[in-house]
């Protein structure tokens, strides 16, 4: 990346973040555990930046993600958005970021209304930010080809389509604001390998003709890694590494990261294991 | 459906539907039966105020016990009463029974769980703990003392008996709440910017629907027999009025005598009932769209 | 991973030797239909003893009914055609009543599932449920003796402090932990077949080398078959020596799982491999993908079940492709990648 861009204030600046949960209490003498989601956590997102964050379940992810968004309210700590400040403000006061920043969840079951027509779950984000009815159609029409659905779709179910095809309105319902940043929370997770890599092309060409800003969340560090240039690697509620997406898998500073990355299943790790020693003896690393 | 480029449609059905793909072709005949009986109440009630028998609250010394005849179908009870004329009377009063006492539950109820469920803390806490108060009441009593307040009457035993339903509507809209708030596709409205009371209308209110359908015609049920009971305490439907649970009161101490005097207000409340909940589970399978396919 | 490296060894002896041992489980022109709809269609496959097998597929390959259907675990509605034939047992596994079937489930032959907090109680002890089939199956003298073993075998699965864990609820322990008590309980009484459908998938990348140690261990152990089943090709090549393609219900390919990852036959297994490919995408950063989407239940072209996604099928594709090279290692294309058929 050019030195310039340092000299442009970040889209996303994030400080000292910290989430902490009170959970019910377990005995009357001792107060109420704490559950520690996010530990401080510090960092910038440039404008069109492909931003990773990989970490484990119990890492905190989901958390920064809702603070993110601001479906969620920080225990303390900043984040900045486009210079404005998010946490602690109302909802109303918000409305801007809604317009933003628009997140892809990762169960395409759970995050589609199962009574709505695709046309009216495309066309929600819209309502709020006063779009009449004629302008919402005409977009809806216009995402369904972007995310290439067919036209007929927009008077179904969410049942009735595939997992991929849910993530492809998932999007479309995301793109329907024209936001800046594209959160995608898991995207990709719950969907077999070969629409996995429908999908991933599909936000990869997205991305770039409506130059957004990508913030990808996954436990797999091997799409992290195809996807993103910056990756931020999380346990337990920090961050523990963070850096170019190459120079993070190739050499891992942080004993975590290491683990992740030794323990990551690679095929072609797998591959030359199994290698018949005859074809072995051909081929030095 | 047609196959072709990349993104295409596909009539996917998960295995679950599979499975149920029989039950809903079943479930279908359940509406078509449900609306059947339902349908036959209400016309009966309709014609009855066109025309019955005999007057059903006209007292007839000759006619005392007969047996089912030509003169009265059904026969006639032990003031000579026209027994088919009451039950058609009563048909009435068995709706209205219904609809105001779940009317009353549902659209006092509902909201209340909705805000419970939508407002965790401080509205949960008021709306729950002000209804373990009313759910303390038992029905009857709650009757009996609006009976004292106001005057017996069907009215006011059903209103009673409608907010002695409250509780257990708010309870089931606040668990279908809690639920519908903790799934991703709210995540996503809220995202969206939308507020709290778009998110209730559209997502919360069709998503708990199955569940108060079907908890109406639970609560028809028991309104109807409550109804009965009260009755036969005084409190509910005042003589001369005819319906189904004083029949079935006053028929008890002839048990033994005339059976068939009893055996006719059960029939037509035991369908009555049967209806209400076949209509309540076709209706909340029509309306939901997983199940469109099969149709 | 340590397993491994024998199985490269057996690749090339693996035909000869499925036919000279009897094989632990057979499967035979499985077919499933839901009333009208064929789900899985004249699958076959066997396993000797210590054979570790994978069974590769999508959403919609009917690869977790397979596995379903040779335990009799086949939820109503389903029915299964065919033979699966367990070795030591005299009955055809497919008509069996229940009675057997329970006699045998979690003793000859076990299954671990995906999701562990649903498969166990989760009002009962950890330690009980694994004690408990070992004393269903009588393969433990007495209550006390099972106990022990209980605790022994979450030992074994390196559960610290397994006298502990015995105590503990199922809601007590970590996702990775459940599992392992899974395992425990699987193998509890030494099956001569383990069958593991998606076992890692909900566990977190570290959890998930640690279990797959342990399942290798475990069964080599025992010298019991394993049959794994998952999407994951990386975790396929971990564990298995060999593997099966499922395809729309259909064995497309099979083979030891270096031949068939590194000279795939099957158009849909070279289409799956090149798009799971993620480091070596085209120039542009796209990844290779298979064109469409898998087609629903009961909506498979017929004839072969992959040509409407194929960029090679032709109208001989119409009709259903016959198996090409030997039962467990061999293809079925019209036009398989790496020129005609052999």
């Amino acid at each position: 990346m050019p030195d310039a861009a340092a000299a442009v204030t970040p889209l996303i600046e994030v400080r000292d973040l910290t989430r902490t949960y009170k959970r019910t209490r377990t005995s009357l003498r001792r107060p109420a555990p704490e559950v520690h989601a996010l530990r401080g956590m510090s960092f910038d997102v440039r404008a069109g930046e492909r931003f990773g964050i990989v970490g484990e379940s119990g890492s905190g992810k989901s958390t920064l993600v809702r603070l993110l968004s601001a479906l969620d309210s920080a225990t303390s700590g900043s984040i900045r958005f486009d210079g404005e400040e998010i946490v602690g403000r109302s909802e109303r006061s918000l409305r801007f970021l809604r317009r933003q920043l628009q997140i892809v969840f990762q169960d395409p079951m759970g995050s589609l209304d199962p009574r709505m027509k695709v046309r009216d779950i495309i066309a929600e984000p819209m309502l709020s930010q006063g779009h009449d009815q004629a302008a919402r159609r005409q977009r809806v029409a216009e995402l369904l080809e972007a995310v290439s659905l067919p036209a007929s779709a927009s008077g179904r179910f969410p049942h009735q389509f595939s997992g991929g095809q849910r993530q492809r309105i998932s999007i479309a319902r995301a793109l329907s604001v024209q936001p800046k940043v594209l959160v995608a929370d898991e995207a990709v997770s719950a969907l077999d390998v070969s629409v996995r890599a429908q999908i991933l092309n599909l936000i990869a060409e997205l991305v770039d003709r409506y130059q957004l800003t990508l913030l990808f969340v996954s436990h797999d560090l091997s799409v992290i890694r195809h996807v993103c240039e910056t990756v931020a690697v999380m346990n337990e509620g920090r961050l523990v590494e963070l850096g170019p997406t190459e120079e993070i898998y190739e050499q891992p500073k942080d004993p975590y990261t290491q683990r992740l990355t030794a323990a990551a299943p690679s095929l072609e790790r797998a591959l030359e294991r199994l290698r018949p020693p005859s074809s072995r003896e051909a081929s030095c690393p | 459906m047609s196959i072709g480029a990349s993104g295409e449609l596909a009539d996917v059905s998960g295995l679950q539907d599979l499975a149920s793909g029989d039950a809903r072709r079943r479930l279908n005949r359940y509406l078509v039966i449900g609306m059947t009986i339902v349908g036959l109440i209400v016309f009966t009630a309709l014609v009855s105020f066109i025309w019955t028998p005999y007057d059903p609250t006209e007292v007839d010394a000759e006619a005392r016990l007969l047996e089912p005849s030509t003169s009265h179908v059904l026969g006639a009870d032990k003031f000579g009463r026209d027994v088919l004329s009451q039950l058609m009377w009563g048909a009435r009063t068995t709706l209205f029974v219904g609809v105001v006492a779940v009317g009353v539950a549902a659209l006092i109820g509902t909201p209340l769980g909705i805000l419970a469920g939508m407002f965790p803390r401080w509205a949960d806490e008021l709306v729950m703990r002000s209804n373990d108060l009313l759910l303390a009441f038992p029905a009857l009593l709650l009757a009996i003392m609006f009976g004292a307040v106001f005057g017996a009457s069907t009215l006011t035993a059903m209103l009673a008996i409608g907010i002695a339903t409250v509780p257990a509507f708010a309870r089931i809209a606040r668990s279908g709440t809690l639920q519908v708030m903790s799934r991703e596709y709210v995540l996503a409205a809220r995202a969206a910017g939308r507020p709290r009371f778009a998110i209730a209308r559209r997502h919360v209110l069709p998503n708990i629907a199955p569940l108060l359908i079907v908890q109406s015609s639970v609560a028809f049920g028991i309104a109807v027999l409550a109804e009965a009971a009260l009755s036969f305490l005084g409190f509910g439907t005042r003589p001369p009025n005819p319906s189904w649970g004083r029949m079935l009161q006053e028929s008890q101490e002839l048990l033994h005598s005339a059976p068939l005097l009893s055996v006719w207000p059960g029939l037509a409340i035991a369908l009555a009932v049967l209806g209400f909940n076949l209509l309540g589970d076709g209706l909340r399978d029509h309306f939901d769209p997983r199940l469109d396919d099969r149709r | 991973m340590n397993a491994n490296t024998h199985a490269s060894a057996d690749s090339g002896v693996d035909a000869a030797q499925g036919a000279l041992a009897e094989p632990v489980l057979a499967v035979e022109g499985l077919g499933i239909r839901s009333g009208d709809l064929r789900l899985v269609s004249d699958v076959g496959f066997s396993l000797g003893a210590g054979e570790r097998v994978g069974i590769i597929g999508e959403s919609g390959s009917g690869k977790s009914l397979t596995a379903l259907a040779t335990m009799g675990l086949l939820p109503d509605g389903l029915t299964a055609s065919g033979s699966v034939r367990l070795a030591g047992v005299e009955q055809e596994l497919l008509s069996a009543g229940e009675r057997q079937l329970a006699r045998i489930r979690g003793h000859r032959a076990s299954m671990v599932f995906q999701e562990p907090m649903t498969a166990l109680n989760p009002l009962m002890r950890v330690g009980d449920q694994v004690a408990e089939v070992m004393l269903r199956h009588d393969t433990r003298p007495d209550k006390r003796g099972a106990a022990d073993a209980a605790v022994d075998l979450l030992g074994r699965v390196r559960l610290s402090d397994p006298t502990a864990a015995a105590k503990a609820y199922p809601h007590q322990l970590s996702g990775g932990q459940r599992q392992r008590v899974m395992l425990a309980i699987a193998l509890a009484n030494d099956p001569s077949v383990l069958i593991c459908d998606e076992p890692t998938t909900a566990l977190d990348v570290t959890v998930q080398a640690q279990m797959l140690d342990l399942i290798l261990e475990g069964v080599a152990a025992r010298r019991s078959a394993l049959l794994f089943i998952t999407h994951d090709l990386a975790v396929v090549a971990q564990v298995c020596e060999r593997v099966i393609v499922l395809y729309g219900g259909r064995v497309v390919e099979a083979g030891p799982v270096w031949d068939v990852f590194t000279n795939p036959r099957h158009r849909y297994l070279e289409g799956l491999l090149a798009a799971s490919d993620l480091e070596h995408g085209s120039a542009d950063g796209r990844l290779s993908t298979i064109r469409g989407a898998v087609p629903g239940a009961g909506q498979f072209p017929a004839g072969c079940v992959f040509r409407n996604r194929c960029d090679h099928a032709t109208e001989r594709c119409e009709s259903l492709p016959p198996w090409a090279g030997a039962p467990q290692h061999g293809f079925a294309c019209w036009h398989p990648a790496g020129g005609e058929r052999a």
